[in-house]
């Protein structure tokens, strides 16, 4: 069975609030075309096409070729002379193996939190919206033959909700408010729910900044580094993207704010949309442009400012950390190698500039690793020497991220809206070679939004001080 | 931004046009407390706003701090006529509550007697 996805005719509603290609559009924080590769999953289809109109290279850079969601996309441009029945009668052949087609703006709401289903009947699925937008699904030669000529209502046509689905058009910015509203009022869990869910329904994103004193009220769906200011109240029925600080006071219910947001202090979201500087009227469509950053605003590129700054005092401070460790390391390295205890290999990482490039990690050998030379090495943080080579030469960071492994990271590297390979990060800080995904999922987020000169500096510390520890104490698990 | 103070059975109706945001704020500021400072007798005063297609927190500010004047002579400050952009800052800003608000200007005025 393959899928079908035909993004048609561009719409003008998503431009109210920035977005040009409406698949793009996030539907409880999470782009709409991510329901219907969930569904694709779902219904054990791995080969997925997408005809593309309006924003095909900004849907394309974000798809890639599916690997994400373990499908396989492939991509064709719509043409005006090509109708989305000619797209598909060109070649019925491919089709043979059964077909779920999607033309327009249809949301696969599920009406229960079971897995769908593929039920084996003969027959052919239909929904169609007046305005064109439509759904088929059939498995069998008899049905895709009837769908491909166009057949009007047949008797064997039957409804999507037979499968627990109901098809829900979303033509309009009200439309797409009362989606994220029905998806943060509980029905999330009906779908592979972004960041942390919780018991009552709420999803929680990755680095949340979230004080005692903010009242949070389920369920509400918070995107990945938010920063929600004290005594603020949010929810019920919220959803709000990533990237977004809401400020003091601010109370928000039944309301949407879509991802790099400012809401100020003392604001009351109710029953609108907020994007970037932008307020809007789910109920009539009215957008009010705001320029007054006391209220809403689109909030920068975090800390920008001050990474010159951190470049220039890392690459000193990495100079100065190698004329120290320099004769060192030559030494340690220079036994250790003589006497068979380990060696420096080559991994394959994510360099500056999203660059694949190489690193040096110094790997001990199989008995070797309890042995005091290799302890000592690692406390003098001399299995980092080879990586300030690095840092001096412009490749890397003084302190950043751990470094991401290309490609297994490639997904993390893509989320990530500032990426700082470094010498020193908190996998280092932690003194532990062990790598939980979601451990150094969070430290990544973490440090892009928190990263600075203390933050820096902490990092350092922390390494070295807790290394040195570790020749004494033997915590260092390697 | 322009604004034009006119008085009816004793109520001080002020209509206002243009955007009121913080380029235009002490402008009005000065206009306002000169009219005011020269109308004793005045308690009640209709801001009408029908004519204004945007303010900010600037704009809310000074009708606050105008408010605040008004209530000390006494009197009180009605709200008339907001456009839909302007309803959605007093919205936001938790503004309903503050002042009285009223489709236009002979309702405001009503309400002031």
């Amino acid at each position: 069975m393959r899928t079908v996805l035909h993004v048609g005719a561009a719409r003008s509603w998503p431009a109210a609030f920035g977005f040009a290609p409406w698949p793009l559009v996030p539907l409880g924080n999470r782009p709409f075309l991510e329901y219907w590769f969930e569904l694709s999953v779902d219904l054990g289809v791995s080969e997925v096409y997408l005809v593309l109109d309006e924003g095909a290279e900004q849907i394309e850079t974000y798809a890639g070729d599916g690997s994400r969601w373990g499908l396989r996309l492939q991509y064709g441009f719509h043409r005006n002379d090509c109708t989305p029945l000619s797209f598909l009668q060109r070649n019925p052949e491919q089709w043979r193996d059964g077909l779920l087609f999607l033309s327009g703006p249809l949301f696969p709401r599920r009406l229960t939190d079971s897995r769908l289903l593929l039920p084996d009947v003969d027959g052919w699925y239909w929904h169609e919206e007046t305005n064109g937008s439509c759904c088929a699904m059939c498995r069998d030669a008899a049905s895709l033959d009837a769908l491909l000529a166009g057949a009007a209502a047949p008797a064997r046509t039957r409804s999507f909700q037979e499968l627990g689905l109901a098809l829900t058009p979303m033509e309009s910015v009200k439309n797409f408010f009362t989606l994220n509203l029905q998806l943060a009022g509980g029905e999330m869990s009906r779908y592979l729910a972004p960041g942390y869910g919780a018991a009552d329904g709420s999803c929680v994103g990755y680095n949340v900044i979230l004080p005692p004193s903010a009242e949070v009220a389920p369920s509400v769906i918070l995107g990945n580094d938010c920063s929600i200011g004290r005594l603020a109240s949010v929810g019920p029925c919220v959803v709000i993207g990533n990237h977004v600080r809401i400020d003091r006071q601010a109370r928000l219910d039944h309301c949407v704010v879509l991802a790099d947001t400012y809401v100020g202090q003392r604001v009351e979201l109710r029953e609108k949309i907020a994007a970037g500087n932008r307020l809007i009227d789910p109920e009539d469509g009215v957008v009010l442009e705001l320029e007054d950053t006391w209220l809403l605003a689109q909030m920068p590129p975090a800390g920008t400012s001050w990474d010159a700054y951190r470049a220039a005092a890392g690459w000193a401070m990495a100079l100065l950390i190698l004329c120290v460790q320099l004769a060192p390391f030559a030494i340690c390295y220079g036994v250790l190698r003589m006497r068979g205890r380990g060696r420096l290999e080559r991994r394959r990482v994510y360099g500056r500039r999203r660059r694949i490039g190489w690193l040096r990690v110094f790997r001990p050998s199989d008995g070797a690793r309890n042995s005091f030379l290799v302890r000592l090495f690692y406390a003098l943080g001399l299995d980092l020497t080879p990586r300030l080579f690095g840092a001096v030469a412009g490749r890397w960071w003084l302190c950043g991220h751990e470094p991401l492994r290309a490609p297994e990271d490639q997904a993390l590297r893509d989320e990530l809206t500032a990426y700082f390979p470094g010498v020193f990060s908190y996998a280092t800080a932690r003194n532990n070679d062990a790598r939980e995904p979601v451990v150094a999922d969070m430290e990544a987020r973490y440090y892009v939004r928190n990263r600075g000169v203390w933050e820096d500096l902490q990092i350092l510390r922390n390494t070295l001080t807790g290394r040195l520890r570790s020749v004494f104490t033997g915590e260092r698990n390697l | 931004m322009a604004a034009t103070f006119q008085t009816r059975d004793r109520v001080g109706v002020v209509v206002v046009t243009g955007a009121l945001t913080s380029v235009s704020v002490d402008s009005f500021r000065e206009q306002f407390v000169g009219w005011w400072q020269s109308m004793p007798e005045i308690r009640y005063v209709v801001v009408d706003l029908s004519d204004v297609d945007f303010l900010d927190s600037s704009g809310l500010g000074l009708l606050i701090a105008l408010l605040k004047r008004v209530l000390e002579r006494g009197g009180d400050m009605k709200i008339a006529g907001l456009q839909k952009k302007v309803r959605m800052v007093f919205e936001i800003t938790r503004a309903f509550k503050v002042f009285d608000i009223f489709d236009n200007t002979n309702e405001a005025c009503k309400a002031c007697g």
